[in-house]
């Protein structure tokens, strides 16, 4: 992996901040969370339900429910341009190219009531102005191995994977150099599953297309990233080559994730367990993961933890890092 | 039980109450206080609003807010009467529907569709006239127009009531279906007729005031739709017959549709879950 | 899609047979001679009244004169109005026209208003016309059609003077489309404030679902438009529920055409309803509430199939309730 950056980052996050609510009831749901995509990497956003990645996710096109969300610090740049105090004017010029975004259960997220066909072209129209319609359309179901019957089809028609395969015909009419996933395949089989991320890996190739997905499934972001950021309360902290940190996670957190995911066994043969909860997204001193932490120190509960340098590629957010070898 | 999931009231079901106690207040006070008797005809015919008549009289001359004062009764009486018969037809054919299923069901909702689909107010109309008026007769119309829209909602809770676990608890006990229904279930779905029936109870006034609009109301009772039908004959010499009587119904159905609404959100079985 | 149509045509077809039976026991078990309407007041001899009792085949069995009643429908007779001296059907389609041009101008008016009103209630100045449209929708649900028209009457008609108060057109005119109007305003507006009101409740809290749903997410994520997000896709879903409430409620409009008739002189159904009732005129009301049963039926039908062609899913979904 490259570590030179020769041109701007497709994507870059610094210490992003987003709340929900009022003021007098505020949620933070990311505290503090940077990341950087280039062009045509494959990154991967992994963390517990409630750890902030589809918030962080939405916010990158400025998706956050209005008068709801906000950003409340940090900041975002879209291929150099600074996109954080956009108002939905300008980020409707932004949506679909260069950032295109996937969601999760593609039943409730195509609109019921509109044909296949017809909401592939809008997107075809809105970022391909000139092009035919219809040759586009079949170029893009193509792209995804989707027969031409489907165009005519409304979504309850077809099955999971077909509405997913649907969903990144939309996104591919847009042309975009960064695809988002929140969450691309949690909602199917796991069969399907490997179908979609395998199409995903085809398609960035084919496209010189980035590629951020987010999930929980650490498993699947393994095999198809090739780099991962681990998020936790509404941080990342760990971030890295995907073969560093599953291989040799720093973090104590990724540690008992990795062991949760069933990625390897324990010594006695059985797969580990993280305990505790996740903490609700408020705002305290300290490391956050301090209360489940094995390991936590004094100095743990009482300032959060600053990036420690493990090696190159492969950076993490704890106090216990500076005593122990990295290599452990 | 559902009175114990009931939140508080919120400003406009409060004001409505506000103004549904007053007028119950009036029409039932202030007839106490008017010396002799106020409905009989005097000279002052079609007189305007002055500091005498706050709101004129009539063509009989007739003080047009007393007239107002005693039309309360009619339209709080037929519409709650009209209400309270709505309420059990419906609820009694709705559960009936909802518990058993089945054929039962098919039958009672086609029953209900076909109620619907009748132009009610026509049939209304056309019954009263050839029956003749009568306060009893008009609230039995308004009951047989209203109770399909009851009889759905207590239909649905029914059905789902029905569904819970405790109902096959009871059956294993031995309690007999009709006192499942009858003890167990109808008391938990009767909340959501309670909004349902302010609702009945603005119907019920708005169609009897229509009614008597139409001349097909009990001549000998003052009601308020009779009040403006009489302000239609006199539309171009005297206005005030037609507005304050007129204003009367508006604000009681209103008061009446703002309490339904209140006491929705109080017994809205989404808010209670 | 065929199978939905042919179901709904089917029980639809039910519902007239049975209308038609109420309307048979409503005229004929109901107290009122229908002779008297011929006869009225004048001294006329019992064997006279005995001939006329044959003759019109009053003095059958009641099967038998159902059994007559249905084949004479089915022939399109519905009888005839001594009152009006005209068969019936002829007489009641003619009002019925005039009703209607009152009618569906003030539906579809009402309709887009609501709407109107719901998206801009939804929209960035959301707070106030959200209190506007929820004042609009009680005042709606709340007014007396027929006070309403009185009042407009004194307000318009007789104090300003700006509009016609009583009638459909003027003797004497230069320009009879605008008279038309003019006259058409005034009972038109009362007509469409309580489908506003009902459409507007309807519309807002329809549009509100949908704002929270998933897929407006997808469409905002392609980059397209606010407008472009509100129109191809919000309203899109929203609309189906106004269309319902729409056309289920075609009835509640008769009823307010009727009152708002007799107020403003209109010569339509209404007017021809209430002289009925006091000419005792059989026929005729029979032959209206005939009519509005039919009318009511196939507003729902039409209802129904806008629904399944609105919502795909409806067509598709092979068992329906």
């Amino acid at each position: 992996m490259s570590m030179t950056v020769s041109a701007e980052p497709l994507l870059r996050v610094d210490a992003l901040q987003v709340t929900y609510g009022p003021s007098n009831h505020l949620v933070h749901a990311v505290s503090d969370a940077s990341l950087m995509v280039e062009a045509g990497e494959a990154v991967g956003i992994a963390g517990e339900s409630g750890c902030g990645k589809s918030t962080l996710a939405r916010a990158l096109l400025g998706l956050l429910p209005e008068r709801v969300g906000r950003i409340a610090g940090g900041h975002i740049y879209i291929a150099g341009q600074q996109v954080t105090e956009f108002r939905d004017a300008q980020w409707t010029a932004l949506r679909g190219h260069p950032v295109a975004m996937v969601f999760q259960d593609p039943l409730s997220f195509l609109n019921p009531v509109v044909r296949i066909g017809t909401q592939i072209a809008e997107s075809v129209r809105r970022h391909d102005p000139g092009v035919a319609l219809v040759p586009r359309c079949h170029e893009l179901l193509e792209l995804v191995k989707l027969p031409e019957t489907a165009l005519r089809q409304y979504p309850h028609e077809l099955s999971g994977g077909m509405r997913q395969r649907v969903m990144l015909a939309i996104a591919l009419g847009c042309r975009p150099r960064l695809l988002v996933a929140d969450e691309p395949t949690t909602a199917l089989d796991v069969t399907t599953q490997a179908e979609i991320m395998a199409l995903l890996g085809t398609l960035r190739q084919q496209l010189n297309m980035a590629l951020l997905v987010v999930s929980h499934d650490l498993g699947l972001l393994r095999w198809h990233c090739d780099r991962l950021y681990i998020m936790y309360a509404g941080r990342t902290i760990e971030w890295g080559a995907t073969a560093c940190v599953i291989d040799r996670p720093a973090h104590p957190y990724t540690r008992g994730l990795i062991a949760a995911s069933r990625l390897q066994r324990g010594p006695d043969g059985r797969f580990g367990a993280l305990r505790g909860e996740v903490p609700a997204l408020e705002q305290h001193a300290g490391c956050p993961f301090a209360p489940r932490c094995g390991d936590a120190d004094a100095v743990c509960h009482v300032r959060m933890p600053e990036t420690t340098f493990v090696t190159e590629a492969h950076h993490a957010k704890c106090w216990r890092l500076g005593s122990r070898d990295a290599a452990a | 039980m559902p009175i114990a999931r009931a939140k508080v009231l919120k400003w406009p079901a409060l004001l409505s109450i506000v103004i549904i106690g007053s007028l119950l207040l009036l029409t039932l006070i202030v007839p106490q206080f008017l010396p002799g008797d106020p409905l009989a005809l005097t000279d002052d015919i079609l007189q305007p609003p002055s500091g005498r008549h706050w709101f004129g009289t009539d063509d009989l001359g007739r003080d047009v807010l007393v007239e107002i004062i005693y039309g309360t009764r009619v339209s709080f009486l037929i519409g709650c009467a009209a209400a309270l018969a709505t309420a059990v037809a419906g609820t009694v054919i709705g559960s009936l529907g909802g518990f058993f299923g089945g054929v039962t069901d098919t039958v009672v909702t086609r029953f209900a569709e076909f109620f619907q689909v009748m132009p009610t107010f026509i049939l209304a109309v056309v019954i009263v006239a050839l029956a003749g008026p009568g306060l009893l007769r008009v609230v039995a119309v308004i009951a047989l127009l209203s109770w399909p829209q009851t009889a759905r909602v207590v239909r649905g809770e029914v059905l789902r009531l029905s569904r819970l676990d405790f109902v096959d608890a009871l059956r294993c006990v031995g309690i007999v279906e009709w006192r499942i229904l009858a003890f167990e279930i109808i008391p938990n779905a009767i909340g959501s007729v309670f909004a349902l029936g302010a609702l009945i109870v603005s119907n019920a006034i708005l169609l009897e005031a229509s009614l008597s609009f139409l001349g097909l109301s009990d001549p000998s009772v003052i009601s308020w739709g009779r009040l403006l039908s009489a302000g239609q004959r006199f539309l171009f010499s005297a206005w005030w017959l037609s507005l304050f009587p007129g204003l009367a119904i508006l604000v009681t159905v209103l008061a009446f549709n703002l309490l339904a609404d209140g006491l929705r959100d109080m017994f809205d079985p989404r808010h209670a879950r | 899609m065929t199978r939905y149509i042919v179901g709904r045509m089917f029980w639809g077809l039910v519902m007239v047979l049975g209308l038609v039976m109420v309307d048979f026991v409503i005229t004929h078990l109901l107290p009122g001679d229908p002779i008297d309407a011929l006869v009225g007041n004048y001294p006329a001899p019992a064997a006279y009244i005995e001939r006329v009792r044959h003759d019109f085949g009053l003095d059958q069995s009641l099967p038998m004169q159902l059994g007559h009643f249905l084949v004479n429908l089915a022939q399109g007779n519905f009888g005839f109005s001594f009152v009006n001296r005209q068969p019936v059907l002829p007489l009641i389609l003619d009002r019925a026209g005039i009703t209607l041009i009152l009618m569906l101008p003030s539906l579809i008016l009402a309709s887009l208003i609501g709407v109107a009103l719901a998206v801009a209630a939804t929209g960035q100045t959301g707070r106030i016309m959200d209190s506007v449209l929820t004042g609009v929708s009680l005042i709606g649900h709340s007014i007396p059609v027929f006070w309403l028209a009185q009042i407009l009457i004194v307000v318009f008609a007789i104090k300003l003077q700006w509009l016609p108060a009583q009638g459909m057109r003027s003797i004497r005119t230069h320009d009879p489309l605008l008279d038309l109007l003019r006259h058409l305003v005034l009972p038109a507006f009362c007509i469409t404030i309580y489908y506003i009101a009902v459409v507007a409740r309807v519309a807002r809290a329809s549009m509100l679902e949908i704002l929270h749903q998933d897929f407006i997410l997808t469409a905002r994520a392609k980059g397209i438009s606010r407008r472009a997000v509100l129109w191809r896709h919000v309203l899109r879903n929203a609309a189906i529920p106004v269309i319902t409430v729409v056309g289920y409620n075609f009835g509640t409009s008769l009823t307010g055409a009727i009152l708002t008739e007799t107020v403003f002189a209109w010569p339509g159904l209404g007017g021809l309803f209430i002289n009925s009732i006091a000419n005792r005129d059989y026929p005729v009301l029979s032959g209206i509430f005939l009519l509005a049963s039919i009318a009511v039926v196939m507003a729902n039908i039409i209802t129904d199939l806008l629904y399944a062609v609105a919502d795909p899913r409806i067509r598709m979904t092979p068992a329906r309730a």
